[in-house]
């Protein structure tokens, strides 16, 4: 479990002494003839023990433990009210190194000089490259470039790192399962840990060593049906440390759910027709949908600014993303709530004292009674929301943008899984069915790449590709009396923020999902959605050779 | 100091990749059968145990691993048609990526037998299917298009071998040497212009498993070290000026020991200071004298690449030599082979030896120019007009098919000049050219060449280390940032005299088939004219606050 050590004062540490002083010179005197200095700066250095055991049908695959440090610069030039940041150009003032291991503050700082120099560099020609670009577009956009960070200093205390050896046995049992199950035709069981400091100075007071710890157990399976369809599905564990894990037995449970699901899935029909009617989330499909759908409309850090067209700036020309809801808009039912607290559950391993901009984290109030009142933001500010509220969490463009932490979504009048069947199939009789859909997994997006098929497409090779829908493993079709017929090869349609304003029900138990890149936990109710296009997608299909499985002669 | 430690397993004990390969091989070609069933496939396992380490600024950048890192990659190669005609044939006019790429697949590292058959049995079916695939297109290409301007078959005979070498070690001391790499980076570091510096010390061992359905079974270990210093600073006219120096060896007790590298890092900063004054070299033709090493590169770039057999079929390619066998390429006095049989050359360790390529071929030496006159290419198991058989050349990394490629290329000559007759030759060619100095190009970093018909058919050989030899008798003058280009059979007809000297160049080679090692051995080379061009030139400041330094910055 990470220790917080609450009220320590902060003490002198190599690595922050090593950052501040680099970054102490670079607004003191760094500057060029005719150029602005910067007129803030800030960095984040990852010092952590990374070890990683991957598994199959009990054999290592690979095996890494080891520490590492990673540092990124952002120079800031201009002013708080117009700055480089945030804005579409090949120079946004960010610059990424690598530090040497050890204590030696001169070491240490060499590689942060580096970094900052061509990141101050590179911030001038960016700044530039904005005005240029904005003064040839009429009117023009006041809200700041970025809200100054107050004084925050505090270090936790350092994890113990989690070694290798620790996590072998786990990757190497749970992986073992699937030599009893010849069906799966691929099988992969990773156990890694991160341990360490994510140290955050900048040169307006804020100085944090914020101590790190996840201990992630994933299990990857494919299968192959006899008309050549695949389907691969995953199974996760995420804790803070290896005690907080699920117990062995809950976990070889899991796996040996993936396993037997999977391999029923391979004689299972394909969905014979489109389905159009209300759909029951249950429990892991439930966060799935609403990180998916509700998240991004809940993020409030404005998209980078476009130059204007005729501009001679050079863009990918990627089409925008629908940007964050409005306040006072209607997200949910009324009752609803959202709230996001990275600091309610210490023990969660998406919580955090301090964001990635040093800000300290707080309960936001997202939605509530289905109306959206807060936006997640970081210190780069939008027109409705002007200041952070310590969600600074994926760098992207140059920027921390506001994500969620550990967001939870809470419905206004929970029902029993009895009454989501009777509010699902009152909603179906209106689109005159006896029945209704429940999809009980959606499959994380880049699952799909696990399925064997074209991994070479253009789009993927340019990075154009846009973001995938996650698809459900199955749908299942539930009539009156309970009765119920399990498809495969179907994906979802109109799931969109929308169909959220649409519920028609929700369960009284909320399941828990991880998602990784930064790590959040989403915690929703099963719920029933009262229109979703449930279309015939049949999986690729590639025949199986005639060579069976070395596991069916075993 | 620094050795392989434990000794290799015994060629008789059991070995259970063995094994897994040859069931699943034998598996598999006797159970598919028909048209489409592969008339050949081949495994390649590659283990390799990698340990490295890095200090920069007198610590430790990367961490010790003790063990090493290890990982096992299998390649598979699966064949449909018939030795004549088959899938790997090259599809005309298609547009792809990269058709040397395929998915190379990682296995595990217990030798558990149903862990490793399982893990062999996908990348069987994957790269079956593959193959049937392009089987179809390339007999729809051969419809389409007109007759190959090579008719020669793709796939040619080879005899089985069996040969189960011991393994190599997979344990390396690397703690002996982290004093070492701290100190020297220490010493590369100590002066305020001295920018960035690494020391790096890296060994791998590779141990290499081919079966084929022809019945080849072959097990061969390699070895390789290398220690190497960097360090670069930049000029004040903004070009980076970067020097590296490395030593390649088989057996880490053949690296040099601390008093010789403790020179060399003072050697290298030192003339790393004295390049950042030296000026810029200017567009130049005249004669020219690579010592050693550059003149190994030469070769390589010149000749190699153009004399690697895949390329004479290959209809995008520039065929410089295809028709010039038989006919005089350079003058009587110079010889060339490449001979991978040759584990040294007068005492130094050649990167480019092996037993057997990567197709399962006994190394055999290649003739390439005899007295002057062209013998030959360099060949894999794809035959070509009139040379249809592999002389042990197919090679390849992990992940990608073997092609022809050399291994350890070696210049002699009937007619050794002593290095100043070389330099008193030198000196009377500018003379008679009405030139006011000759250049000796002393150290090269590496080179490319273009082989296709699209572009020039021309090389760039990277000089680091130039001198102007002046002819009224001034000092010698170093200079900088000069590429050494021109066309292949022009500049071979400028060789005029070789020296006594031959010089060894150990490095490593990228081309279709990824990286791989090999060696030039070369005496200097004079050459009538040769052309210079500016290298290109960055224009970044150099940093604009001094050096972080201990007690106050430099």
């Amino acid at each position: 479990m990470i220790a917080w050590t609450i009220g320590l004062a902060w003490a002198s540490d190599p690595v922050l002494d090593a950052m501040q002083a680099e970054l102490g010179r670079a607004v003191e005197d760094l500057s060029l003839e005719g150029a602005d200095p910067p007129y803030t700066a800030f960095s984040r250095v990852m010092d952590r023990w990374t070890a990683s055991v991957e598994c199959s049908l009990g054999a290592v695959l690979s095996r890494s433990d080891e520490p590492s440090r990673h540092g990124r610069v952002l120079v800031r030039v201009g002013s708080p009210e117009l700055d480089q940041t945030n804005f579409e150009t090949w120079k946004d003032g960010a610059v990424s190194t690598s530090l040497v291991l050890g204590e030696d503050p001169v070491a240490l700082r060499h590689d942060l000089w580096l970094a900052v120099d061509d990141a101050y560099k590179e911030a001038l020609e960016g700044l530039a490259e904005k005005q240029a670009a904005l003064q040839r577009r009429a009117g023009g956009d006041d809200v700041p470039s970025y809200v100054p960070a107050t004084r925050q200093t505090w270090t936790g205390e350092r994890p113990e790192p989690i070694h290798a050896d620790l996590l072998e046995p786990i990757a190497r049992e749970l992986s073992a399962i699937f030599l009893e199950h010849p069906g799966v035709e691929f099988s992969r069981v990773s156990a890694s840990a991160t341990t360490g400091m994510r140290y955050v100075a900048d040169t307006d007071g804020v100085a944090i060593g914020e101590p790190i710890s996840t201990v992630i157990v994933r299990a990857i399976a494919r299968v192959r049906a006899d008309d050549g369809g695949t389907m691969a599905d995953s199974v996760v564990f995420v804790a803070s440390d290896p005690a907080g894990l699920p117990s062995a037995e809950v976990m070889r449970a899991g796996v040996e759910a993936l396993a037997t699901d999977l391999e029923a899935w391979r004689t299972l029909p394909e969905l014979p027709e489109e389905y159009v009617g209300p759909v029951l989330f249950r429990g892991q499909a439930a966060p799935v949908l609403f990180h998916e759908v509700l998240v991004p409309a809940l993020m409030g850090t404005p998209a980078k600014e476009k130059p204007p067209k005729g501009s001679r700036v050079f863009t990918m020309g990627n089409e925008e993303a629908p940007g964050p809801l409005s306040p006072r808009r209607r997200a949910l039912p009324p009752g609803w709530t959202v709230v996001d607290d990275p600091t309610a559950d210490p023990s969660s391993p998406a919580a955090y004292r301090y964001d990635s901009e040093g800000e300290p984290g707080r309960r936001v109030e997202l939605v509530v009674d289905g109306v959206v009142r807060e936006h997640l933001m970081s210190r780069t500010p939008s027109r409705a929301f002007p200041a952070t509220n310590g969600h600074a969490r994926a760098f992207d463009d140059g920027i921390y943008r506001g994500g969620a932490a550990d967001l939870e979504v809470i419905p206004a009048r929970p029902s029993s899984d009895r009454k989501l069947h009777k509010a699902a199939l009152k909603a179906a009789a209106s689109y005159g069915l006896d029945h209704y859909a429940v999809v009980d997994r959606l499959r994380e997006p880049w699952l799909a790449d696990w399925d064997g098929g074209a991994m070479f497409t253009a789009a993927a090779w340019f990075g154009l590709e846009g973001p995938k829908a996650p698809t459900p493993v199955t749908v299942r079709l539930v009539g009156a009396d309970g009765t119920e017929r399990v498809y495969r090869g179907a994906s979802l349609g109109g799931l969109d923020r929308r169909s959220l304003k649409e519920v028609e029900a929700a369960g009284a138990t909320r399941t828990a999902i991880f998602t990784s890149d930064p790590l959040q936990r989403v915690r929703a109710p099963d719920t029933v959605l009262a229109e979703i296009v449930v279309a015939v997608d049949p999986p690729d299909a590639e025949p199986p050779l005639a060579v069976p499985s070395p596991l069916v002669e075993r | 100091m620094l050795a392989w430690l434990a000794l290799a397993a015994q060629a008789e004990e059991p070995d259970a990749v063995m094994d897994a390969l040859r069931t699943e091989l034998d598996r598999t070609t006797r159970t598919l059968q028909g048209e489409d069933a592969p008339y050949f496939l081949g495994y390649r396992l590659t283990e390799s145990t990698r340990f490295g380490l890095e200090a920069r600024y007198g610590q430790l950048a990367e961490p010790v691993e003790p063990e090493g890192r290890r990982n096992r990659q299998l390649d598979v190669v699966a064949r449909v048609g018939s030795p004549h005609r088959d899938s790997t044939h090259a599809v005309r006019g298609a547009f792809s990526f990269d058709p040397n790429i395929h998915l190379g697949k990682p296995l595990p590292l217990d030798d558990d037998p149903m862990a490793l058959r399982v893990e062999i049995w996908n990348a069987t079916g994957k790269e079956v299917r593959d193959a049937r695939e392009r089987w179809q297109r390339v007999k729809a290409n051969q419809v389409v298009m007109v007759a190959d301007e090579d008719p020669s078959a793709d796939f040619s005979d080879a005899d089985r071998v069996v040969d189960l070498r011991p393994l190599a070690a997979r344990a390396l001391d690397l703690q002996a040497w982290v004093p070492v790499v701290t100190e020297l980076s220490g010493i590369l570091d100590d002066d305020p212009q001295v920018h960035r510096s690494a020391v790096m010390l890296d060994g791998v061992a590779t141990n290499t498993w081919i079966v084929t359905s022809e019945g080849t079974a072959i097990r061969q270990p390699r070895t390789w070290a290398r220690v190497a210093l960097q360090a670069s600073t930049r000029a004040e006219d903004g070009t980076m000026v970067q020097l590296y120096r490395w030593k390649d060896v088989a057996d880490p007790a053949d690296l040099p020991d601390a008093d010789t590298l403790r020179g060399w890092a003072t050697d290298l900063r030192d003339d790393l200071l004295e390049m950042r004054e030296a000026p810029s070299g200017d567009a130049y033709s005249g004669p020219v004298l690579l010592e050693g090493s550059a003149a190994g590169v030469f070769v390589h770039e010149v000749l190699g690449h153009r004399v690697e057999g895949h390329r004479q079929k290959d209809e995008d390619e520039g065929h410089t030599f295809r028709d010039k066998v038989g006919q005089r390429i350079l003058p009587p006095f110079v010889d060339i082979v490449d001979d991978p049989t040759l584990a040294e050359w007068e005492g130094l360790p050649l990167n480019g030896h092996y037993a057997y390529d990567e197709e399962g071929v006994p190394a055999q030496r290649a003739v390439l120019v005899e007295d002057g006159v062209f013998r030959g290419f360099l060949m894999s198991r794809s035959p070509i007009e009139g040379f249809a058989e592999s002389n042990g050349h197919g090679r390849a990394q992990p992940w990608r098919q073997p092609v022809s490629r050399m291994a350890n290329t070696i210049v002699s000559t009937s007619e050794p000049h002593p290095r100043e007759e070389l330099r008193r030759m030198l000196i009377a060619e500018a003379k008679r050219q009405g030139r006011p100095f000759g250049l000796i190009v002393e150290d090269i970093e590496g080179g490319f060449t273009l082989t296709g018909r699209i572009y020039p058919n021309a090389f760039n050989v990277r000089a680091v280390t130039a001198w102007r030899v002046y002819t009224d008798g001034r000092p010698d003058e170093r200079v900088r940032n000069i590429d050494l280009v021109g066309t292949p059979l022009i500049a071979l007809q400028n060789v005029m005299a070789l020296g006594d000297d031959p010089a060894v160049f150990n490095g490593f080679c990228g081309a279709e088939s990824g990286s791989v090692p090999n060696a030039a051995v070369s005496p200097s080379m004079l050459l009538r004219t040769l052309e210079v061009q500016k290298k290109e030139k960055d224009s970044e400041r150099p940093p604009i606050l001094p050096k972080p330094a201990e007690g106050g910055d430099t």
